[in-house]
């Protein structure tokens, strides 16, 4: 029995449970009286005109209330001063400077290749002339990092503190991280003004979470006996604070404000749509001249920003692990003074000879192949010859035998059908905490008068996280069988997690046709990287010794990978699951720029007729279709976790 | 390029203050004019050439990219001081709340360039098929059937891009009897992209478009033809003809005049024709930037502007 | 047999004195409690009650200067019942008295200056911080407590020189191996000065040889710094080699109190003597304890030896010499005899 129950913990139950939930449905929909179709429009609570009341008043009283005189106009101001002296500061340093600079930190850090690499991606900015957009956006993303350290830091403490804080927090910050930016760009413009203030503030807002949650994390994780040998010295709780539990959680809050760099980089673009300039805006500027090439060259100073802060926030953390220990602290400093006075010397002199701009002689330019790509691949990819083969009729394809009858079932069968479906799922992956979280999500998404473009972007997502399984899955295991497959994948799953997806929002339109296709595309590319390494990951990470035992018994490679490797792997694979359709709901609203239609287009709606009312409509739907999707894959991942036996 | 101008002129704070004592008064005490750049081409030239004159009058010129929608309670507060090219077809709303209801902005009469919202479709369609380039012919489906994609099934596409443009596309569909079913592209740049991709192969295609545009200098296109405007088809709640022609106008923050009384003037004054906006988009088309573009038309052009600025 | 010379050893000045403590997790303390107190099974507890008695009922007392043992199996309860002494866990029911002040009545500011100036502990996985160097590590308890810098760093470098640690005072613990870890928690720990010192299974994560080590210089810090000491284990050699006294716990239980030699002749019960049998019983026992009774007038040939020698040292000439030997007191006169025969039924368990 035992033995039995530990296979079908896994596989055969849900099998059985999948079966019951056909029949259950099959039984519903016959019974079910006639009529019963998409969520009735009449039950809409009104929540969108609500909102947009709240947001008309505020308009129309915003300059008598004392709250703009005396808070946020003046929060504004500061920042939006520091913003601009931090700028100024930047550009007042000659380029050269900035690029041997930049290159000496990675160079005493990660060694003489490391400052080299760092060095040349510096050189990048400067040669496609991009410097100004990149110090622009170095800037906004450096101060709101910075805003969201001060803020993060003493939050995550707080929660560190106190359990109900924390839970209070959780689903706060979960809506923060699933929320569309596209929905609170306008009442931030309310709250702070124009130009680079509010986008700063989107940009917090969004990446705030992760500080948080990890300064949270580093803090509870400190070592019991740690915390017990600082009381038993009779530490005070400041004391605790300040000398045991912070200084251990540095770790845990680097890795932090790293994940929190990379978010605010995140949103670079959708950041420029509120005036944020920068990179981003010169993703917009590009992409309205549909020039690809000139897109994808300021996306790339996006993806390099953003490989050379990671590094170096990693090596942060390694230097925050090590101490000074192995130099000798004459030495160490005496690097950073040579290394100062000669970059202080190479400024001056610049400035004194004037010779401050980068030569437009050496200014460079990739632009053209990749527009020229771009055209081929429109007059070649889209159909070849008469056959059905090709981008334009896979597009037609996915959507005749994919998107539309699954939109189309979703949203024209009887609802209640849907809400029970989902309950359903939600109950064999997790329980009935699940079950009444995901009936009572899918009621008030009907109840918000999102219920069939919710199931439009429910189509979507599933077809998209199928097609990132199916080609994700097969990658992610010939990965974990050959290094240097795995070696390669890395910097392209690397730049297609970090690239705006603004960049290929034009080719996917021109070779998959408006419609729900190019955003599922888009989708696709962005979302993939997970399943492919979380396979890998998974796979590798089998315990050798359970691989050596299974050839003892003589296997073949594919009986490996099916009866050991993969079910083992599955916690992990699943894993990666989750993360993808966290990241295809992301995508929704990028997808809804494309003829995504949906909730995306009804966030983009929101933000472009400034009914915010309708954006949080939207948004409000997706965090809800996030969260059900969310805690449904990990209770599913959870489920394939070997039954572990009880601590001693 | 036009990052330049901000970044010289907020070197410092003690810059600024050396700045106003140098300008003295007839600028006012706004000596920072922020203006609106709206996401497209026509904005940004219409602000590069203003910009260049307050410049040359001594303002400090500010350029804010911002939506068009998101702009109207920007200019209210006083966050930014003016944008230079509404079309009136979209902003009825905002009209009423912003400036008829005493809501902080004021009307800053026309730029002289009048726009005109319309259907468009590829010239080669109608040598094809020119039945499927009026209202007429899209009332029989098989000719409808022309636009049909697989999203949209037996009907045609009709597509359309951002979803804050003006349309009354359903009503005109709905009320002319059109196979047509509404698309949203998502953006400008997705229709474009559309566009590009439909001419390539030369499939037909049927959308939303403007004019004046710089895609005219791209695509050979056509206006499909809808019954003529009138004041009478709009009044009557069902629309089922063609868009009116926009005459652009200008919109400020009601305390510029006060706060910056020659820069109120000079945009005031402000207004060219749509010769002249063609004639910087064709420079941007050529691979100038916007300020290059406007440096151009200003060279050319120097009484046009001249006579905006007072006394 | 260790007091110190300033304390008497009379009930209301002993270092440590417990009675009736008890300590529950959960909810339903009271019907917990009393199940306990019916001898109702732990799992049975957790069961019905949701709760875990860690600590029922424990009292015991503490001599000046004694190596107080409590030795039990993992889940005994002993880390929670030393935790309760130091009120890191605050114990449900019962008293604790330290240096005749009670314990769970003491305002958080007190506790916090007994915890700085009174009681030490050393952790089972060192509890280091791994931020801070040695030294500081060593300093800690001093910096907390406001001493400066310059006082702190030389009662520091002393007490690293104590332990063993010369020349690696500017080191970080993870550059250190586990016995030299564990020699700079005994060192933060002895920095304050402390007059009791907890030890939670300290030597439990080191190897055996390093373990035996860390055994043998504690006892010789304890020679020259006579404190008072609360030691854990779960290893009843350990107990037998460290403790002055033990006490054996079993569930949450005190079982048995008492010296090593006393448990080893006469465990309580079934349990303790479990502990017992791979006990190399002549290292513990000594010669008062296995003597036989002796009438005044027998003749006994032989050089007497003292009640108090343990037993490894009298029984090469007990077997060579093959007859009764006579055992003296600490004043010289004759109280007993081993005979051969009891003390092979002491040796052997018979």
């Amino acid at each position: 029995m035992t033995s039995l129950t530990v296979r079908s913990a896994g596989w055969r139950r849900p099998m059985a449970y999948l079966g019951g939930a056909v029949l259950l449905l099959g039984g519903l929909i016959v019974l079910l009286p006639e009529g019963i179709g998409a969520f009735p429009p009449e039950w809409d609570i009104g929540f969108g005109p609500a909102v947009n009341e709240v947001q008309q008043w505020w308009i129309s009283n915003r300059r008598d209330l004392g709250v703009y005189l005396f808070f946020f106009d003046p929060l504004s101001d500061s920042i939006d001063w520091l913003l601009r002296a931090f700028e100024n500061l930047l550009m007042a340093i000659p380029w050269y400077v900035h690029v041997a600079g930049v290159g000496v930190v990675f160079g005493r850090w990660l060694g003489r290749a490391g400052g080299l690499a760092a060095g040349a991606g510096m050189l990048y900015f400067v040669a496609l002339g991009l410097w100004e957009q990149s110090v622009q956006t170095f800037s906004l993303m450096t101060v709101a990092v910075a805003l969201a350290v001060a803020i993060g830091v003493p939050v995550g403490i707080l929660a560190a503190r106190s359990d109900w804080v924390f839970r209070g927090l959780r689903p706060v910050l979960d809506s923060m991280q699933t929320l569309p930016a596209f929905v609170y760009l306008i009442p931030v413009l309310l709250f702070f003004g124009v130009a680079r203030v509010p986008s700063l503030i989107a940009t917090v807002i969004y990446a705030l979470p992760p500080v948080i949650r990890l300064t949270n994390l580093g803090i509870r994780q400190v070592p019991t006996e740690s915390l017990e040998a600082g009381l038993m010295f009779g530490s005070t709780s400041g004391q605790l604070l300040r000398k045991v539990q912070l200084p251990q959680a540095v770790p845990s809050i680097l890795a932090g404000v790293n994940q929190t760099i990379m978010m605010a980089l995140s949103i670079v673009v959708i950041a420029a749509m509120i005036g944020a300039g920068g990179l981003g805006q010169e993703v917009l500027l590009a992409l309205r001249h549909q020039e690809v090439g000139r897109a994808v060259e300021a996306g790339m100073a996006i993806v390099l920003m953003a490989v050379m802060l990671d590094r170096f926030s990693h090596s942060l953390v390694g230097q925050g692990r090590m101490g000074g220990a192995h130099h000798t602290e004459g030495l160490r400093y005496r690097y950073w003074w040579v290394a100062g006075g000669v970059l202080a010397a190479l400024a001056i002199a610049g400035w004194t000879i004037g010779w401050t701009d980068y030569p437009t002689a050496l200014q460079f330019s990739y632009a053209a192949p990749i527009d020229g790509a771009v055209d081929w691949a429109r007059d070649n990819l889209y159909q070849l010859g008469n056959l059905p083969v090709g981008t334009g009729p896979f597009s037609d394809f996915l959507t005749t035998y994919g998107t539309r009858p699954m939109r189309l079932y979703l949203s024209e069968e009887a609802w209640p059908v849907v809400v029970l479906f989902f309950g359903f799922v939600a109950w064999w992956a997790s329980g009935k905490k699940l079950l009444l979280g995901s009936v009572v999500g899918t009621v008030v998404i009907g109840l918000l008068g999102m219920w069939t473009l919710t199931m439009d972007t429910l189509s979507q997502t599933v077809v998209a996280v199928l097609m990132a399984i199916v080609i994700g899955l097969p990658l992610g295991v010939a990965a974990s069988r050959r290094d240097w497959l795995e070696r390669g994948m890395r910097p392209v799953l690397d730049t297609l997690q970090t690239i705006p997806s603004f960049c290929f929002l034009v080719p996917v339109v021109i070779l998959f046709n408006v419609g729900r296709i190019p955003g599922i595309i888009a989708s696709v590319l962005y979302a993939i990287p997970p399943v492919i390494r979380l396979t890998n990951l998974g796979i590798r990470s089998v315990d050798s010794e359970i691989v050596e035992a299974s050839e003892s018994f003589g296997v073949t490679r594919r009986q490996k990978l099916w009866k050991i490797q993969l079910p083992l792997a599955m916690p992990t694979v699943l894993a990666g699951i989750n993360q993808t359709v966290m990241l295809v709901l992301a995508m929704v609203v990028i997808a809804g720029l494309v003829g995504g239609a949906g909730l995306g287009l009804e966030a983009v709606k929101g933000l472009a007729r400034s009914d915010t009312g309708l954006g949080f409509e939207a948004g409000a739907s997706i965090v809800i279709l996030a969260m059900i999707l969310d805690r449904i894959t990990q209770g599913w991942a959870a489920r394939f976790q070997p039954p572990s036996s009880d601590r001693g | 390029m036009s990052r330049r101008s901000t970044f010289k002129a907020s070197l410092l704070l003690a810059a600024f203050s050396l700045v106003l004592a140098a300008c003295g008064d007839d600028l006012g005490d706004v000596e920072t004019i922020k203006l609106a750049v709206n996401p497209w081409d026509g904005s940004a030239v219409n602000i590069a050439v203003a910009a260049a004159v307050l410049e040359g009058e001594g303002y400090t010129v500010e350029r804010v990219e911002i939506d068009e929608n998101a702009q109207w309670a920007a200019i209210a507060a006083g966050d930014l001081h003016a944008s230079l090219e509404v079309w009136p077809s979209g902003h009825a709303d905002n009209v009423a709340s912003y400036i008829d209801g005493g809501g902080g902005v004021v009307n800053g009469g026309e730029l002289g360039a009048v726009g005109k919202i319309g259907w468009w479709i590829p010239t080669y369609v109608v040598d094809q098929n020119p039945a499927a380039g009026t209202w007429q012919g899209l009332q029989d489906p098989a000719t409808a059937q022309v636009y049909a994609t697989a999203e949209t099934g037996d009907k045609g596409q009709f597509l359309i891009g951002d979803p804050s443009w003006v349309s009354y596309e359903q009503d005109i569909i709905d009320n002319l009897g059109l196979h047509l079913e509404v698309a949203y592209a998502g953006s400008e740049e997705a229709l474009l992209a559309a566009m590009d991709s439909a001419t390539s192969r030369g499939d037909p295609l049927l959308f939303y478009w403007w004019t004046p545009h710089s895609a005219f200098s791209k695509f050979d296109l056509t206006a499909f033809e809808l019954p003529a405007y009138s004041d009478e088809c709009y009044a009557s709640g069902a629309v089922d003809c063609d868009y009116p022609d926009d005459v652009l106008f200008k919109i400020m923050w009601d305390g510029l005049e006060e706060g910056a009384p020659t820069a109120f003037t000079i945009l005031s004054n402000f207004s060219y024709t749509n010769e002249d906006q063609i004639f910087m988009l064709g420079k941007l088309d050529e691979g100038l930037s916007v300020d290059e573009a406007a440096a151009a038309w200003m060279d050319a052009n120097e009484s046009v502007w001249q006579a905006w600025i007072p006394g | 047999m260790a007091d110190s010379e300033e304390h008497s050893n009379s009930p209301s000045d002993r270092p440590i004195l417990a009675s009736g403590v008890w300590k529950v997790f959960g909810k339903r303390v009271a019907d917990a409690m009393a199940m306990a107190r019916d001898k109702v099974d732990q799992s049975e507890i957790l069961a019905k009650s949701g709760c875990v008695v860690a600590v029922q009922d424990a009292t015991f007392e503490v001599n000046w200067g004694e190596i107080f043992v409590v030795m039990g199996l993992s889940g005994s309860g002993k880390s929670t019942l030393i935790r309760c002494l130091s009120r890191l866990v605050d114990a449900t029911a019962g008293r604790i008295v330290i240096n005749g002040q009670d314990l769970g009545e003491m305002p958080e500011l007190e506790l916090r200056e007994l915890r700085r100036h009174t009681i030490s502990m050393v952790f089972q996985n060192y509890g280091l911080f791994p931020h801070r160097r040695v030294i500081d590590n060593v300093a800690f308890g001093l910096e907390v407590r406001g001493a400066t810098k310059e006082d702190r760093y030389q009662k520091a470098e002393e007490m690293i020189e104590l332990v063993g640690l010369d020349g690696w005072a500017s080191n970080y613990p993870e550059q250190l191996s586990g016995g030299m870890k564990q020699r700079v928690g005994l060192a933060r720990a002895l920095a304050v000065d402390p007059e009791i010192l907890l030890f939670d299974e300290p030597f439990s994560a080191l190897d055996p040889l390093i373990r035996r080590d860390m055994q043998d210089e504690l006892l010789g810090l304890q020679e020259r710094l006579r404190c008072t000491m609360v030691f854990i284990t779960h290893d009843f050699s350990e107990a037998l080699k460290l403790g002055d006294r033990i006490a054996i716990m079993r569930s949450g239980a005190i079982v048995q109190v008492g010296t090593p030699e006393e448990i080893v002749a006469h465990p309580a019960d079934d349990y303790v003597r479990d502990f017992t049998i791979d006990v190399p019983r002549h290292k513990v026992l000594s010669a008062g304890t296995v003597m036989a009774g002796v009438s005044p007038d027998m003749v006994l040939e032989g050089e007497p030896v003292a009640v108090s020698a343990r037993l490894d040292a009298i029984l090469p000439r007990l077997l060579t010499e093959g007859r009764p030997v006579p055992v003296v007191d600490e004043r010289g006169e004759r109280c007993g005899v081993l005979e051969p025969a009891v003390v092979s039924r002491y040796l052997w368990r018979q």
